[in-house]
């Protein structure tokens, strides 16, 4: 049943690492041919930052989050409403509320949350897991087994992954070229473990993009634009610029640079499909991922520094990585890849869909000279040729100006329909 | 000067209401105006020198009307209209404002979380929430979507007896707002008696054709002589001819009914159910509505009367039928006995648009309607007529401040669509 075309309403957190990887999801599940919609929680942000910044008493400050994330839920609820989804896909730090997730059931709307956090460093999961019909999460045992003995039957092990459309190689400008190109660069926060381990490189034609890295004296030059946040879309550019991508999981820890943990980050995935060469530092669920022949990794800064140097050399055993690596994510590690399990661990765990409502029950035949065009203007809506209707309209809904006399009428058209067309059961 | 556009995605009676906005326009530049396909021949008709354009907005989607549409748009791309007043809150028209820049489209706007009211309409919408109290005429809820519109004195004639004897409109879209058909004929008789036997003209669409012979089934041999059944035989222009010189039109809440006030056409209209004649009573200077006045009015067309139509029993009285000869022989009617439940109301206009005085009845709503009047007429550098000065609060109840100052009015920034 999975083959069905649902409405999901994808609901991204408010900030943080997470928030891309929602977005990606739901590009995703539109390639599949589903009608998604996001809630796009970051257009509240502002208010909550605003609300911080009037330095009210702490309990009143307090009570007025709560009562902000309580509006925040109830604008959830209303995008539910309207949209009668067959699945809400919440992603970790989503502002969804056990109230919310209880109501949803009540509505006979399933939940999911795809949790890519490290369980031991937010553990909010203990509360809300219980609440979800399906709980994936990006690490195996103990957490797994931890979720199972809380009730949830719909743990499920899901990985990251890459969206081949976006996580793709490209050609730069000689302007960009200019920017981006280094021998070595690292994309990301300025955590202590790479604090340490980068300060060696300092003298190198190495780049730092990203966030936090303020106070690292001796790695300031390295460090690009001030530390500013860079957008997913540059980043595609840097990676693609760079000659070795340095990939060192985020650690807390100075004890241990490489922190030989268990998940594997999206970055692994992202440069993987984008044909970019990169040293990951090894996990423990990456051996099941890739071969030892697709990534070239490391177990300690000392193999990191070597290996830095070997591979500069050798562009040739660099592409060898890189063409097996991509070919190896395009096969297994897409977001479709991922949301397709998702999907069927959700029939599993809950059954199969509603039969009444698939996403394209109420879409117009379309002429087939029209067809062309439609496609044309799918593409144009950086959608794939066969979305859904109701998916291109919600594209044009969020166009800005004066549309195309084609998308005004699709507008007038979806109008039209709901008009004068009877609503399906 | 660069053209405007007027969406009007309406119906019949829409249409010639916005006539006061149009003609506005036209007098400003160079007018287009878009209607539903079917009324195009009317709006050529009855509003010449506009340019009209037909779109299919009514009826069940296809792809044909679809590309027909497009075309038309294709058209307004290259005219590069200045303005486009929306005149309809509704999704339909907002989709087809979505081929104009947003800063271009006034009145109703869409957004991409539907449609926006300027804060003008909001206002009326506002109005609308209290139907009673409400001093607005559709005609002029859509004239103010331009600044300074045309004095309400020069969009229709004066009505004038023609001589052409008398309309009878036999039904109003719905079916609560029209009189029964005994009723009706009673109120004929009476008229035609009262204008001593004039021609008898009765206007419809073919839907009304049984309610046509069940009308003339219950006239007299001699008002048959007199009768000319006239329902879906008509084409727009044949209608307005046969409206055309009339002494007078009696009709509910009807297209046909503004069509005869466009044309100076006296008319006599019965506003019943969901009809209010502050709302969409003829427009201009004489004309007479007798309005239910009942406690449930008006009510919601859509809902079933749950009060045995007592709006009616005041037009089955033998008051009733006494005061309509009085007022339709032209005697005085000031001292006649009136029934309860019901208002007779004439049409003025004053330097704000249309107003209604009360002549016959009783009306609960004076005070505050003359507020809300004097709070509207703030639009109009003219001045206004119909708030006496006497007997209108300057300062409304706290109840009614609330309700026309909501927080969200003043709290969050002005001149918004929202």
């Amino acid at each position: 049943m999975t083959q069905d075309l649902l409405r999901i309403l994808v609901v991204l957190p408010m900030y943080g690492g997470s928030l891309p990887v929602g977005r990606y999801c739901a590009e995703a599940l539109r390639g599949m041919g589903h009608s998604v919609r996001i809630f796009d929680a970051p257009f509240m942000y502002p208010a909550f930052t605003g609300l911080r910044r009037l330095a009210l008493p702490a309990a009143a400050e307090k009570q007025l989050e709560n009562s902000f994330l309580r509006l925040v839920s109830q604008a959830i609820w209303a995008h539910a409403e309207a949209m009668e989804p067959h699945l809400v896909l919440a992603l970790a730090q989503a502002p969804v509320s056990r109230a919310l997730l209880e109501r949803l059931r009540r509505a006979g709307i399933r939940t999911a949350m795809w949790f890519v956090e490290d369980y031991r460093i937010f553990d909010y999961w203990r509360l809300y897991a219980p609440f979800y019909d399906v709980f994936a999460v990006i690490q195996k045992a103990p957490f797994i087994d931890e979720l199972a003995r809380m009730g949830q039957r719909g743990a499920l092990y899901l990985p990251l992954a890459a969206l081949p459309d976006f996580h793709k190689p490209i050609a730069l400008t000689p302007q960009e070229k200019q920017e981006y190109c280094a021998d070595i660069a690292f994309l990301g926060a300025g955590y202590p473990n790479r604090r340490l381990a980068f300060r060696h490189l300092a003298g190198k034609n190495f780049k730092i993009w990203g966030s936090d890295w303020e106070g690292e004296n001796l790695l300031a030059a390295n460090v690009q634009r001030q530390g500013a946040r860079i957008s997913e879309e540059e980043s595609v550019k840097i990676y693609n610029a760079s000659k070795i991508n340095i990939n060192l999981h985020s650690s807390l820890q100075t004890k241990d640079i490489v922190s030989h943990g268990d998940f594997v980050n999206p970055r692994t995935f992202e440069l993987a499909a984008m044909g970019a060469f990169q040293l990951v530092d090894e996990r423990s669920l990456l051996g099941e991922l890739f071969g030892a022949d697709e990534l070239a990794t490391f177990t300690s800064v000392e193999e990191l520094y070597a290996k830095i140097d070997y591979f500069s050399a050798r562009p040739e055993e660099r592409e060898a990585y890189t063409v097996k690596a991509r070919t190896r994510v395009l096969q297994e590690h897409t977001y479709a890849h991922r949301m397709s399990r998702l999907l069927d661990c959700i029939v599993k765990t809950g059954g199969n869909w509603p039969e009444s409502g698939a996403a394209d029950v109420s879409s117009p035949d379309v002429e087939p000279e029209l067809q062309g065009e439609l496609e044309q203007l799918s593409h144009k809506l950086g959608l794939g040729p066969h979305a859904a209707f109701d998916d291109v309209i919600a594209r044009l809904r969020q166009q800005s100006g004066a549309l195309s006399e084609l998308e005004t009428s699709l507008l007038f058209l979806d109008e039209w329909r709901k008009q004068y067309l009877p609503k399906q059961p | 000067m660069m053209p405007v556009l007027v969406l009007q995605g309406a119906r019949f009676g829409d249409l010639v209401q916005s006539k006061r906005l149009l003609l506005t326009l036209k007098n400003r530049g160079e007018t287009h105006l878009a209607v539903d396909k079917s009324l195009l021949p009317l709006a050529r008709l009855i509003y010449p020198g506009i340019e009209p354009h037909g779109l299919n907005l009514h009826g069940r989607p296809n792809w044909r009307a679809l590309e027909e549409n497009r075309k038309c748009l294709a058209l307004w791309r290259g005219l590069n209209f200045q303005a486009v007043y929306n005149c309809n809150f509704s999704p339909l028209t907002a989709a087809l404002c979505r081929h104009f820049e947003p800063e271009r489209v006034i009145g109703c706007r869409p957004s991409a979380s539907g449609v926006l009211r300027s804060p003008w309409v909001r206002t009326a919408f506002r109005l609308s929430e209290k139907r009673p109290l409400t001093p607005l005429n559709l005609e002029d809820f859509w004239a103010y979507f331009a600044a300074e519109p045309l004095p309400a004195d020069k969009v229709n004639p004066c009505p004038t007896p023609g001589g052409r004897g008398l309309g009878v409109a036999l039904a109003g879209r719905e079916a609560r707002r029209s009189l029964p058909v005994p009723l009706l004929a009673e109120i004929v008789r009476c008229i035609f008696h009262a204008l001593d036997g004039p021609r008898i003209r009765l206007f419809g669409t073919k839907t009304e054709q049984p309610t046509a012979r069940k009308l003339m089934r219950l006239l007299s041999p001699k008002m048959l002589e007199r009768t000319e059944d006239l329902c879906g035989k008509t084409d727009w222009a044949g209608l307005i001819e046969a409206l055309e010189g009339l002494d007078m039109l009696l009709t509910p809440d009807t297209g046909t009914m503004h069509l005869g006030a466009h044309l100076g056409v006296p008319v006599l209209a019965f506003f019943l159910s969901s009809a209010l004649c502050h709302e969409t009573g003829p427009y201009g200077q004489g004309h007479h509505v007798f309005q239910a006045a009942c406690r449930c009015a008006p009510c919601l067309e859509s809902t079933p009367c749950r009060a045995d139509l007592v709006c009616l029993t005041a037009l089955r009285s033998r008051k009733f039928l006494s005061f309509l000869a009085s007022f339709v022989e032209g005697k005085a009617y000031d001292e006649k006995p009136f029934p309860k439940d019901l208002q007779f109301w004439k049409s003025g206009l004053d330097g704000f648009g249309a107003h209604f005085q009360l002549c016959a009845g009783e009306d609960g709503y004076a005070r505050q309607r003359g507020f809300l009047r004097r709070h509207l007429g703030g639009l109009s550098p003219l001045p206004l007529t119909a708030c006496p000065q006497g007997g209108i609060p300057n300062v409304p109840s706290s109840e009614m401040l609330a309700w026309l100052y909501q927080d969200a009015d003043w709290m969050l920034p002005p001149e918004r669509y929202c």
